[in-house]
């Protein structure tokens, strides 16, 4: 179900790379959850709007970690109205 | 754009040098030598691949000469990116780019084709192989920027080649290239480094003499990036325990960067851990920089040492000054230091900042200050940068900036809001704009409710030139917007409130608002004071060092003069000012264009048909392909009365068709839309649809009785025909007295002119020829000075006889310029041949003539136009022989030459 926040609102995302990177890069990734699980590490957490989505994902890109899949959660706070 | 205006643009500019402790990648550069043929190569790889050691390389070998671009995020603005661009061309050929760049400096947006399509013209000039070069291509996300590789794409001959390295491909049609053979890839798996080649790399370059075994477990985990492979070389190197160091490797998940780089980190020196660390945050290093930033001496020596160990660093020039961290290790190193030392980072931004104001580089300062969300700091630092922002026009700079400060911060700094103003203005946001101003005002102004603490601070930060300056500013603006609205008392009011306010040394903005002044008295239709304000307009510009605004301000003076019926001045103004364009580069500016049609115009005037056509066709030409509607209208009204002169009537209404087109799609001034809705009915008249032309009457709401406005004038003076042209010659007569006495007070002798000369056959008309003597007289006094020719010669023959019967008068009267004028009517009923001079057909003979091209008998012309058989005949010879033809072929042939059909 997509909701009417979709373009501009505020979302859970949960984006998986290549690579282990442990939680002090939290920081780096805007404060992003950083958890890894063998070789993948998933970076989680709520991004602002789709310009904060993109620009994480050139960040990621910047650090030379491949890009494995990128979610967005259905949420309880994500159809929440406003 | 000086060196000395931007020291780092030498750094952008830079090609960097091949070294020489690489891998020969022979099989790559091979394939990128193939490619030259084609118009694109493409290097699109993550981070750490070596496409820039890879197009270094090549090009050493190259011998072709390149122009290279290292992009960042400060290009990514159309304006920013074509003077990096013009800047990179003119080392390899000094006198590429001026006309683009003076194309940039107009006070609108400027528009991208023309400026690409007249710069794409000079690069196909050079006759020399080319190859333009942009590394690190994904800085860039702006439409208009990618619209212009398109262009360039489309455009550039042959002999010039483009390349692209990136880390994400460009939104290019890059699947049409491929499909043409037009485009050369080389992507990450290719990139990658073979087995043998990382053989190479450990063993010959970086001496280590590794095992089969352990090479290619090395090879594995990085997965041939090259980024880890130099990593993990540099770890081992000097290590002594090297197999071990591989298999705690191969069997660590760690991301292969994020591992090794702490790995090499850690087996340097604590200096040297420091000094990347801190360091880390820079854009770009030199050692003076890196002395301030770290706090310490012996910068230079590190510097050196890390690029000698291939540590990290790259030179940015050939004098060992500027330096860049390698992408890849800046992030990690920036991670490790927010990680190790957080509490250190706000502090050596802020030391950056410093350093970087106090050095010339402001772009930097500010970026710095934004780092550390020191919003206060970049406030203040924008208010410094205050002038050259506008003045270099980077408003998408400003605007980036502003976007990213608190409201209330811009609320309080005066500086801000109205450079937020001005950059709204230049996007016609005139609401928006003009609630910026009123910000801006009450912060300089504070109510005794608005005194906050913060607003006093202020107060007493301004120094009261300042203070000055800004209320200068404001009413600058304001003068902008009025005359963008045509409020002429709103442009009178504010543009001498600012010209009061603003401190002499404010050349451009004073120019600016000379210019708005001068404009509103036209607007007028007050031409003597008009005139007075457009000379001192023009002196303000010539002081300014603002080449196009002085272009303004000699084109608005010309339109005065041209008013007036000063018509020699007019034409010295519109040759001059060519000239120097031309000289400059800037012949393709719009006002170039405008100041071409103005002068095709006056020759016009002077009856040199062929002069005026080729210079008002010119000036459209130009004026069509920029953006400025209004320019653009005039120019074609100025090509439009040519073509009437010259009894061009079809291209005349093809002209303005594309006026009123105009007219409907966008915004107008109410002169212009006056002018063109005169024009409308002026054709109808020389059509003889008097009936059309009637209810044009009503349509625009025009009224014999109405009061007389200035901005309708043409409208009225083409009532006026009307009138006449239905008989109500009395009415006509008291409207021109009207209208004749308003053109009197202005000053508007080529109004004036055409308005007695009307009255004086209206006149006649209605029986009184006496009184038409009188103003005929009038009329020829007046127009003397000027040299009018044409404006008598479009009223046809009644014109003639009226000036024939002065001539039999013995009373004073100017006699060498009656007969000027009457032999030039002699010569205007002739059209030129090869063979001489021909008698003009009629719109008769021209209709019969167009029936016999479309194979109609005699009969058929006869029952066509409802006149007799010997009519017919009649026309057929008068026609043969102003043609000097002798049959129908013969005529149809000759008309066809002579593009009568």
């Amino acid at each position: 179900m997509v909701t009417q926040n979709v373009w501009h609102g505020a979302a859970d995302y949960q984006i998986k790379v290549k690579g282990k990177l442990g939680n002090q890069w939290s920081e780096w990734f805007e404060g992003m959850t950083v958890t890894s699980e063998g070789a993948v590490t998933t970076i989680s957490g709520r991004v602002v709007d789709q310009p904060a989505l993109h620009g994480l994902l050139v960040r990621i890109r910047d650090l030379g970690l491949p890009l494995i899949s990128v979610e967005r959660l259905e949420s309880e706070q994500n159809n929440k109205k406003k | 754009m000086k060196d000395e205006q931007y020291p780092l643009l030498a750094t952008k500019l830079y090609i960097p040098q091949p070294r020489s402790d690489i891998v020969q990648r022979n099989h790559l550069i091979d394939r990128l030598s193939d490619g030259i043929s084609k118009k694109l190569t493409l290097i699109s790889a993550p981070a750490g691949f070596g496409k820039t050691t890879l197009l270094s390389e090549w090009i050493s070998r190259c011998q072709i000469p390149v122009a290279w671009i290292s992009l960042g995020k400060g290009e990514n603005d159309f304006v920013q990116f074509i003077t990096y661009l013009v800047a990179a061309l003119k080392r390899i050929e000094e006198s590429i780019g001026q006309t683009a760049l003076s194309m940039l400096q107009s006070p609108q947006l400027p528009e991208i084709e023309p400026i690409v399509i007249n710069l794409i013209k000079e690069i196909a000039d050079i006759p020399n192989d080319l190859m333009l070069v942009f590394d690190d291509y994904h800085a860039i996300d702006t439409d208009k920027i990618h619209k212009i590789i398109e262009l360039l794409l489309d455009y550039l001959p042959a002999h010039i080649h483009l390349v692209i390295a990136t880390r994400a491909d460009p939104p290019l049609p890059l699947a049409r290239l491929r499909v043409g053979s037009q485009l050369t890839e080389l992507r990450a798996a290719d990139l990658c480094f073979t087995a043998d080649e990382t053989t190479l790399f450990f063993n010959k370059i970086m001496n280590l003499k590794l095992s089969g075994h352990d090479i290619s477990v090395l090879e594995s985990r990085t997965e041939g990036w090259i980024a880890g492979l130099q990593l993990a070389g540099l770890s081992m190197q000097g290590r002594e325990d090297v197999p071990s160091f591989i298999k705690t490797f191969a069997g660590d998940d760690r991301h292969v960067v994020d591992y090794l780089a702490e790995e090499v980190l850690n087996i340097q020196s604590e200096k040297i851990q420091n000094f990347l660390l801190q360091t880390s945050i820079l854009n770009r290093l030199s050692a003076p920089l890196c002395d301030f930033v770290t706090n310490n001496k012996g910068s230079q020596e590190i510097l050196n040492d890390l690029e000698r160990a291939n540590l990290f660093i790259v030179p940015l020039d050939n004098k060992r000054y500027w330096y860049r961290y390698h992408h890849l290790f800046a992030d990690l190193l920036q991670q490790r230091l927010r990680q190790t030392q957080s509490d250190l980072v706000a502090e050596l931004h802020k030391r950056a900042s410093n350093w970087c104001r106090q050095n010339g580089l402001e772009d930097e300062a500010v970026n710095h200050a934004l780092a550390t969300q020191d919003f206060e700091r970049v406030a203040l630092l924008i208010a410094e940068q205050a002038d050259t922002i506008w003045e270099r026009g980077e408003h998408a700079k400003f605007k980036h900036w502003l976007e990213k400060l608190p409201a209330d911060l811009i609320f309080s700094k005066p500086q801000l809001s109205v450079l937020q103003a001005e950059s709204l203005l230049i996007r016609w946001r005139l609401d928006a704009a003009e609630q910026s101003l009123q910000v801006a005002e009450q912060a300089l102004n504070p109510g005794p409710d608005h005194a906050t603490e913060s607003s006093l601070i202020e107060q007493a930060q301004l120094s009261n030139s300042d203070r000055m300056k800004m209320l200068g500013r404001i009413a600058a603006n304001r003068s902008l917007i009025a005359s963008f609205r045509e409020d002429v008392a709103g442009i009178i009011q504010h543009a001498n409130r600012a010209l009061e306010f603003l401190p002499e040394q404010e050349l451009t903005w004073r120019s600016t608002v000379a210019i708005t002044l001068g404009d509103g008295h036209s607007i007028k239709g007050d031409l003597k004071t008009a005139y007075q304000a457009q000379l001192e307009a023009l002196e303000a510009c010539k002081m300014s060092d603002n080449d196009f605004l002085l272009l303004i301000a000699n084109a608005n003076l010309a339109v005065t003069l041209r008013q007036q019926g000063r018509l020699q001045q007019t034409l010295e103004i519109c040759q001059q000012q060519v000239q120097l364009a031309n000289e400059s580069g800037m012949s393709q500016t719009i006002v170039v264009g405008w100041l071409l049609a103005i002068w095709g115009e006056v020759l016009a005037e002077l009856n040199n048909l062929d002069g005026a056509i080729d210079k008002a066709r010119t000036g459209v030409e130009v004026t069509e392909r920029c953006g400025d509607v209004g320019m653009l209208c005039k120019s074609y009204l100025c090509l439009m009365r040519v073509l009437y002169s010259m009894g061009n009537m079809t291209d005349t209404e093809e002209i303005f068709l594309r006026l009123e087109n105009i007219s409907r799609q966008s915004d107008i001034t109410i002169k212009t839309a006056s002018m063109i809705a005169a024009w409308q009915a002026r054709i109808w008249l020389a059509q003889g649809k008097l009936e059309t032309a009637s209810q044009w009457i009503v349509k625009h709401g025009l009224e014999v009785e109405g009061a007389l406005q200035f901005a309708h004038e043409d409208e009225t003076i083409v009532l006026a025909r009307i009138l006449i042209a239905q008989g109500r010659l009395d009415e006509a007569i008291d409207l021109l007295d009207r209208l004749i006495k308003e053109c009197e007070a202005g000053g508007r002798i080529t109004a004036l002119v055409e308005m007695l000369l009307i009255q004086a056959l209206a006149l006649r008309a209605q029986g009184n020829p006496d009184k038409a003597m009188v103003i005929l007289r009038k009329t020829l006094s007046i127009a003397e000075p000027g040299g009018f020719v044409r404006i008598f010669i479009d009223e046809g023959p009644p014109v003639a006889e009226l000036l024939e019967a002065l001539l039999d008068d013995n009373t004073d009267i100017p006699r060498v310029y009656v007969k000027k004028l009457l032999s030039a009517f002699r010569l205007s009923k002739l059209i030129r041949t090869d063979e001489g001079l021909v008698e003009r057909l009629s719109e008769r003979e021209l209709e019969v003539l167009g029936f016999i091209a479309a194979g109609l008998s005699n009969k058929n012309i006869m029952e066509e136009l409802f006149i007799s058989m010997s009519t017919v005949k009649t026309h057929l010879s008068h026609i043969y022989s102003k043609l000097n033809v002798n049959s129908r072929t013969q005529a149809i042939l000759k008309a066809k030459e002579l593009d009568l059909l």
